[in-house]
C-alpha cells in the first residue's frame, strides 16, 4: 500500500489547482449566475483540452488512463473553486457507464464525443421514490417493433438541461428491476422528451427529464437486468467517491474562507479569531477536513479492492459521513461569517449550498447509512445466527 | 405541579381554530405554510383583519388595544396561527418598537403612531445593525447632529428585515461620541420617504431580497421623533431586545409546525414503496427531534407560567431557548427538506416576494418550493437576534459569574 500521491498524481493535482485558481473567481460565478448560465461551454471544453474527461477510461477505449484517484484530485479542486460545470456527474459517471458497455457501437462514438468534449452527457437514473435505490423506478420502456417507446420522469438530472445526449434507465414493461432494468443512450432532441425545473439551489445545472413517448430505435438499448445493474452500481460507486472528494474541496474552500475572516473582524474591540470557542470551531472544522479527505481514501481503497456488496457499502459510509461532516463545516463557515455569510455576495455560503445538493445526489444520508449498516450486518451472520 | 388540562384554556383555543377557519384567507395560509417568509401585503392584510377583531396586538396593555389574554392565552394564540399558516405580522412594529413607544414615548407619539401599528396601516423596520456593529451593537457609528428643531442622521444600517416594505424605520444613532459607547445612543422614529434614505436590497443565500442595507446622508428627523431622552437610547433598546428573545426566541410554535409538515409529508411520500416514514432510520431521527421540541415547548411553558426561577435557568433562559430553539429548527429543516428528496435540492424563486411568479408552475410536488428557502433562511437564526455563541457566553456569566 502505498498513500502518497504518486509523480504524475501529483502533477495532475497540481495542474488542477494551479487551473482553477486562474480560471475561476466567485465574481465570474456570480456573473453566470446571474446570466442565468449553468454550463459555460467553452469552460467545458477547457476542462476537456486538460484532458479531464478521458482521466479513468482505459486507453483502449479512447481514454488516458488513470484511476477514480485522480478523479477525486481534480474534484477536490474544482470543489474548492465552486465551479459550476458538472466534472463528476456529465463527466465521470457517463463517462464510466459507457467505458462499460463498449460493445455497442453507438456507445463507442459517445465515448469518444464526450473525452473531445464535443457533446456533453447527462445521466438520468433517479426519479422521486428512488431516494438512492436505483431500481425503484417507474419510467417504463416498452418495445415496438422499431425499437422502443420510453415514458416516465426522471429527477435531480445535472445537466439535463444542456445535454446533447442522455444515459437513461428505465424499467421494461411487465417487469420489475433488477431482471426488467433497462439502459438506453437516447438523443436529447427526441421529440416528447422536455425539461422541467429552473437549476439547483447552489446555482448548478439540475433539472426534470419528462419522457412522453419518446421513440427510441432499437441499438438505443445498451444494456438491461443484472449486467446493467451491476455496471451502474459500479459507475455510481465511483462517481459518488468523486462527488465526496468535491465536498472534501468545498469544506477547505469554506474553512479558508472563513479563517482569514475572524482573523481580520473585529467586535468588542478584538478580532473574532481572539475569543476562544471560535478557535475550538475552527480546529473542529480543520479536523473534519482532515477526516473527511481520510474518508475518501477509505472509499478509493474499496473501489480498488472491495467486492462490489463490500464496495457499494463502503462507499455509502464514506458519503454519509462526508455529507454529515461537511454540512457541519461548510455552515460554521457562514456562522462565522455572521450576516455576511447568509448573502449572496459572500462565497461562504455557496459551499453550504453545494453540500446540500451533494447530500441529495446518489440518495442521501440515511440511504447511505442504511447501506452501509445492512452490510455491516450482514458481515456479523455468523455470529447472529450462532446464537 | 398539577398537570391537570385546563378546560378555560382549551375553550381558548377552540376559540381561536374557529376564528381562524372562518376568517384566514385560504390563499394567504398556503402562502405562510409555504417556507418562504410574508411579505408586506400579507402581514398587513392579515393585520387588519385581526385587529377588527380586537386580536392584533396579543400582548400590548388593555389601554393600547390589547386583549387582556394570559401568557398562556397569548402563547395557544400564536401557535394557533403558526399551525393553521397565518402570516407573521410586522413585527417590528407590532413586537418590537410598539411596546417602545407606549413604554417610553411621548402622549403625542402614542397617538400618532400607535393606532398604525395595531390596524397594519403601518410597517415598521428595524435600523440596528451597522457593518461594524454586529453582536457589538453599541460600537454603532451613524450619528446624529442637532440641527435646531432636528437632528441631521448620516451613516449605514445593515441586516434591517423587510428593509425594502418600510413605511418607518426606528433605528439607533449616536448623539455623543465622547462618552462610554453605551451613553451615546438614541432612539430615533424615521420616515423612510424622508430625502437622504436610500435602501438597498441585500441578495440572501435562499434567493430572495428580505434584507436590506439602508443608508442616510443628511436625514432630518425631527426632534420630537426621539424616544425618550438624548443618549438614553440603550436602556431602550435593552428593554426591546429582552422582548424580542422572550417572544420571539425559542420559536416554539415554528418548531411545532415542521414536526407536523414533517409528519405529514413524510406519510406522503414514497421510498420505493413503502411511505418514508416507516423507514426506522429516519422515524428514529424524527422521534428525537419530536422530543426535544417538546422539553423545549414545556421550558417556553414554565417561564410563562411563573416566570424565571433557578430551576429553569433563571436570567438566563432567554438565551437558553434562543440557542436551543433555534439549532433545533435548523435540524429540522434540514429534515423538512431531505422529505422531499431529489426536490430538495431544487431551487425555487420566492413565490411570496415575487408576486407576478404565483401562478407560474413548478417542477416537483406543490409541497417543495420555499422547503429549501426556509432551511437556508434559517442558517440565519443562530446569526441574528445575538449570535448563538453570544448567548452561551451570557449563559456562562449569568449562570457561572465567567
Amino acid at each position: 500500500m502505498e498513500l502518497q500521491l504518486s509523480g504524475e498524481q501529483k502533477l495532475i493535482l497540481e495542474s488542477a489547482q494551479r487551473f482553477t485558481a486562474e480560471e475561476y473567481t466567485f465574481e465570474k460565478r456570480r456573473q453566470s449566475v446571474a446570466q442565468g448560465v449553468t454550463v459555460n461551454r467553452s469552460n467545458w471544453n477547457k476542462l476537456a483540452e486538460l484532458g479531464w474527461f478521458g482521466i479513468g477510461v482505459p486507453e483502449e477505449v479512447g481514454g488516458f488512463n488513470g484511476s477514480t484517484i485522480e478523479n477525486t484530485l481534480i474534484a477536490e479542486c474544482l470543489g474548492k473553486a465552486q465551479a459550476l460545470e458538472p466534472y463528476t456527474m456529465c463527466a465521470v459517471l457517463p463517462a464510466r457507464i459507457l467505458a462499460a458497455v463498449l460493445d455497442n457501437e453507438a456507445a463507442q462514438q459517445a465515448i469518444a464525443d464526450l473525452i473531445s468534449g464535443e457533446k456533453l452527457f447527462a445521466a438520468a437514473f433517479s426519479e422521486p421514490i428512488s431516494r438512492g435505490d436505483m431500481t425503484a423506478i417507474k419510467t417504463t420502456a416498452s418495445r415496438t417493433t422499431e425499437g422502443w417507446t420510453l415514458s416516465g420522469r426522471k429527477t435531480l438530472v445535472v445537466g439535463g438541461d444542456v445535454a446533447d445526449m442522455v444515459l437513461v434507465t428505465a424499467k421494461a414493461a411487465g417487469a420489475a428491476a433488477p431482471e426488467g432494468l433497462c439502459l438506453f443512450l437516447v438523443d436529447a432532441k427526441t421529440a416528447g422528451l422536455t425539461t422541467d425545473g429552473d437549476r439547483l439551489v447552489d446555482w448548478t445545472s439540475g433539472v426534470d427529464l419528462v419522457f412522453e413517448g419518446c421513440k427510441l430505435p432499437a441499438d438505443a438499448l445498451l444494456t438491461s437486468g443484472e449486467d446493467a445493474l451491476a455496471l451502474l452500481q459500479a459507475a455510481l460507486d465511483a462517481a459518488s467517491v468523486v462527488l465526496c472528494a468535491e465536498a472534501v474541496g468545498a469544506i477547505e474552500g469554506a474553512i479558508e474562507a472563513t479563517a482569514p475572516y475572524i482573523k481580520e473582524r473585529k467586535q468588542y474591540g478584538v478580532t473574532l479569531s481572539s475569543f476562544q470557542a471560535l478557535q475550538h470551531r475552527m480546529a473542529d472544522m480543520a479536523m473534519e477536513l482532515v477526516l473527511a479527505r481520510s474518508a475518501v481514501m477509505v472509499a478509493l481503497q474499496a473501489l480498488a479492492n472491495a467486492e462490489p456488496i463490500e464496495r457499494s457499502a463502503k462507499v455509502a459510509g464514506c458519503k454519509a459521513f462526508v455529507t454529515r461532516i461537511g454540512k457541519w463545516a461548510t455552515s460554521q463557515g457562514i456562522q462565522l461569517h455572521g450576516g455576511y455569510g447568509v448573502t449572496e455576495e459572500y462565497r461562504v455560503g455557496q459551499f453550504y449550498k453545494r453540500l446540500l445538493v451533494i447530500d441529495a445526489l446518489f440518495g442521501r444520508q440515511e440511504f447511505q447509512l442504511e447501506r452501509y449498516t445492512d452490510w455491516m450486518l450482514s458481515q456479523l451472520e455468523g455470529r447472529l445466527h450462532g446464537n | 405541579m398539577n398537570f391537570e388540562p385546563d378546560s378555560a384554556d382549551q375553550r381558548f383555543r377552540e376559540e381561536v381554530r374557529a376564528f381562524l377557519k372562518a376568517e384566514l384567507p385560504s390563499d394567504m395560509a398556503a402562502r405562510g405554510r409555504s417556507g418562504f417568509l410574508s411579505e408586506r401585503d400579507d402581514a398587513l392584510a392579515w393585520q387588519k383583519i385581526l385587529a377588527k377583531k380586537g386580536w392584533s396586538v396579543a400582548h400590548w396593555p388593555v389601554e393600547y388595544g390589547g386583549p387582556r389574554w394570559t401568557a398562556r392565552q397569548r402563547y395557544i394564540f400564536d401557535e394557533e396561527c403558526y399551525l393553521a399558516g397565518a402570516p407573521v405580522t410586522n413585527i417590528g412594529g407590532i413586537g418590537l418598537v410598539g411596546p417602545v413607544i407606549y413604554t417610553f414615548g411621548s402622549p403625542e407619539q402614542k397617538e400618532r403612531f400607535l393606532p398604525g401599528i395595531r390596524d397594519g396601516n403601518t410597517f415598521w423596520v428595524q435600523g440596528f445593525s451597522e457593518p461594524s456593529a454586529g453582536s457589538d451593537l453599541a460600537a454603532l457609528r451613524t450619528s446624529a447632529v442637532r440641527d435646531g428643531d432636528d437632528y441631521i442622521v448620516n451613516g449605514q444600517k445593515i441586516w434591517t428585515s423587510h428593509g425594502k416594505f418600510g413605511d418607518w424605520n426606528f433605528l439607533l444613532v449616536r448623539t455623543d461620541t465622547t462618552v462610554k459607547k453605551q451613553a451615546g445612543i438614541s432612539f430615533l422614529l424615521l420616515d423612510i420617504k424622508t430625502p437622504g434614505v436610500t435602501v438597498r436590497p441585500i441578495q440572501s443565500l435562499e434567493g430572495s431580497h428580505h434584507l436590506a442595507e439602508v443608508f442616510y446622508d443628511n436625514v432630518r428627523v425631527p426632534v420630537a421623533n426621539r424616544i425618550g431622552e438624548e443618549n438614553k437610547g440603550w436602556d431602550y433598546t435593552k428593554f426591546l431586545l429582552f422582548n424580542e428573545r422572550a417572544f420571539y426566541g425559542a420559536e416554539a410554535p415554528a418548531l411545532k409546525r415542521y414536526l407536523q409538515k414533517i409528519k405529514h409529508l413524510s406519510s406522503l411520500e414514497r421510498a420505493g414503496s413503502e411511505p418514508l416514514i416507516r423507514r426506522p432510520t429516519f422515524a428514529t431521527r424524527l422521534a428525537e427531534m419530536e422530543i426535544e421540541v417538546a422539553a423545549i415547548d414545556m421550558t417556553v411553558s414554565r417561564v410563562i407560567a411563573h416566570g424565571l426561577d433557578d430551576r429553569n435557568g433563571g436570567a438566563a433562559v432567554g438565551s437558553i431557548l434562543k440557542a436551543r430553539g433555534t439549532e433545533l429548527a435548523q435540524r429540522l429543516t434540514d429534515m423538512l427538506v431531505e422529505v422531499a428528496g431529489d426536490y430538495g435540492a431544487y431551487y425555487y424563486p420566492d413565490t411570496n416576494d415575487e408576486a407576478s411568479l404565483r401562478n407560474q408552475s413548478f417542477a416537483g410536488p406543490e409541497y417543495a418550493p420555499g422547503l429549501m428557502a426556509e432551511l437556508v433562511y434559517r442558517r440565519a437564526a443562530s446569526i441574528y437576534g445575538g449570535a448563538n455563541e453570544v448567548q452561551r457566553n451570557i449563559v456562562a456569566k449569568m449562570l457561572f459569574g465567567f
